[in-house]
């Protein structure tokens, strides 16, 4: 499959055309529910890590410090990835399982098209944006911990601040991109897979969609211990 | 021209095609007819290469298309265009931009230029008023007649059609059959009808191939479908006490 997607390519115009629906799609519709989600989990790390860390001998940064680990090193690029298994995953699943039910990728290949470039190229191309979602997820994350801990009085704005800049290893955060990377490659051809190659009618789209979201969440979860291995120890 | 030489095509062990020989003329709206389940869905699908054929030859004007390279046969895909049971409009475009999409992905031309070849294409089937409307805004018929324009909008010179008719009520199936025959007699296209509406049979069956069981069971013209003696066939089309009227009728006026 991925070699045809790369094989012959969709006239320039019409791809541009694709890949900005896509974004728009797959990335842009993505940042209410990342943003959400982001804010309140970082909230409630924060504030989990608060009340189970009040021993007077525990110093009065490591809320701070803890919520800018769980957040950048697994929330935003793995947490996030998983759920988007099921929105992006289910979106891209099913747009082109509803293709493949109702004759379109039939008609396309009539046409002469190149299907596998034609749908599954631009959603590739839109997913290498996807690192760009994680960044405002692991902003909103840390800020969301910030706020529920300065409104909730769990720490105090020196504390969470100087937690936030303790040891920080910026290899973290490369370590965090190289493995959304691998994320949104996976989020954007296990899909695609399910979709173009589901069987049956209505039901079959269905049965795809959950396959489908239950393979990237298996894949991304696989993925992440691997390159953690590979990178962090 | 379309020719079939000998065509087999089974699923995971199952023989559906058992051997097919036909030709199909230009200029001439050819109809390949048969009860449910009979092939003519997997037919038409292994004409146009949707299926790969598992014994035999589709020859496009003289040329096999398995000897076809790629780029041959994307060409030829080009010169192809395919009315689809389910219409296959794509959801996300308006009809015009149905219409002027095989322009659009295949051809140099300026956009003014393609929106006015599509304009064309949607006035020769009749629709009005429907440009800038989603298919979802639609109904059956003129998604039909949409999906007519999106296939003449290149002049192909072969045209498909599967079930063009099916889901419509009798006076669109009429106008939708009518319509197919004046494009391929105007515009001189071969064209392959996959149905089983009798009407169209009786109206513009110019040939016709009737298949059961995965084999051509018979071949003729629509006159020559009042006069079969082929059982199989005579059980298939003069399945209705209307229909049998009709045929015997026809036969007395014609004697």
């Amino acid at each position: 499959m991925l070699q045809r997607t790369f094989g012959k390519f969709t006239k320039g115009a019409v791809l541009r055309k694709l890949i900005v629906r896509e974004i728009d799609d797959l990335i842009i519709g993505s940042l209410g529910i990342v943003a959400f989600i982001s804010f309140f989990v970082g909230g409630v790390v924060a504030i989990q890590t608060a009340i189970n860390s009040d021993n007077p001998l525990l110093p009065k940064y490591l809320v701070g410090f803890a919520t800018r680990q769980s957040i950048i090193l697994e929330f935003a690029p793995s947490f996030i990835s998983v759920i988007m298994a099921g929105k992006v995953g289910s979106f891209i699943t099913s747009s082109i399982g509803t293709m493949r039910v109702t004759e379109q990728i039939d008609a396309l290949k009539v046409m002469g098209v190149n299907t596998y470039n034609y749908l599954i190229f631009p959603k590739i191309v839109a997913m290498t944006l996807y690192p760009f979602i994680i960044v405002i997820s692991m902003f909103l994350g840390i800020f969301g911990g910030y706020v529920a801990c300065i409104t909730g009085g769990f720490s105090a704005h020196a504390d969470f601040i100087e937690g936030l800049q303790l040891e920080f290893n910026p290899f973290h955060v490369t370590y965090a991109f190289i493995k959304t990377f691998l994320f949104a490659m996976l989020l954007a051809t296990i899909p695609a897979y399910h979709g173009y190659y589901m069987k049956g009618g209505a039901l079959g789209v269905g049965k795809a969609s959950t396959t489908s979201f239950v393979w990237t969440s298996v894949a991304i979860i696989v993925m992440n211990s691997f390159v953690t291995n590979l990178l962090l120890t | 021209m379309i020719a079939v030489n000998n065509i087999r095509k089974s699923f995971d062990g199952t023989e559906v095609l058992k051997g097919i020989d036909a030709s199909f003329e230009k200029g001439k709206t050819n109809l390949i007819i048969g009860q449910s389940g009979s092939g003519k869905t997997v037919f038409l699908k292994c004409i146009l290469g949707l299926h790969q054929v598992t014994e035999g030859e589709i020859i496009y004007n003289n040329v096999p298309f398995s000897s076809m390279d790629e780029n041959a046969q994307t060409l030829l895909r080009q010169d192809m265009g395919m009315v689809f049971q389910g219409s296959a409009l794509f959801d996300s475009m308006t009809v015009e931009e149905n219409v002027m999409f095989p322009m659009q992905m295949f051809t140099e031309t300026p956009q003014d230029e393609i929106r006015e070849r599509a304009n064309i294409a949607i006035n020769r089937v009749n629709l009005v008023d429907a440009n800038h409307k989603l298919p979802a805004e639609i109904s059956g018929g003129m998604k039909k007649r949409v999906a007519i324009a999106r296939a003449i909008v290149m002049n192909p010179n072969y045209l498909f059609c599967d079930e063009p008719n099916s889901g419509l009520d009798p006076k669109t199936a009429i106008l939708i059959d009518n319509l197919i025959q004046e494009i391929t007699q105007e515009y001189q296209i071969t064209t392959i009808i996959n149905t089983h509406d009798m009407n169209s049979v009786m109206e513009i069956g110019e040939k016709i191939i009737f298949l059961r069981e995965g084999f051509k069971s018979w071949e003729g013209t629509n006159k020559d479908i009042f006069r079969t003696d082929n059982e199989a066939v005579t059980n298939f089309v003069y399945s209705s006490e209307l229909f049998k009227k009709v045929r015997k009728v026809y036969l007395e006026e014609s004697e």
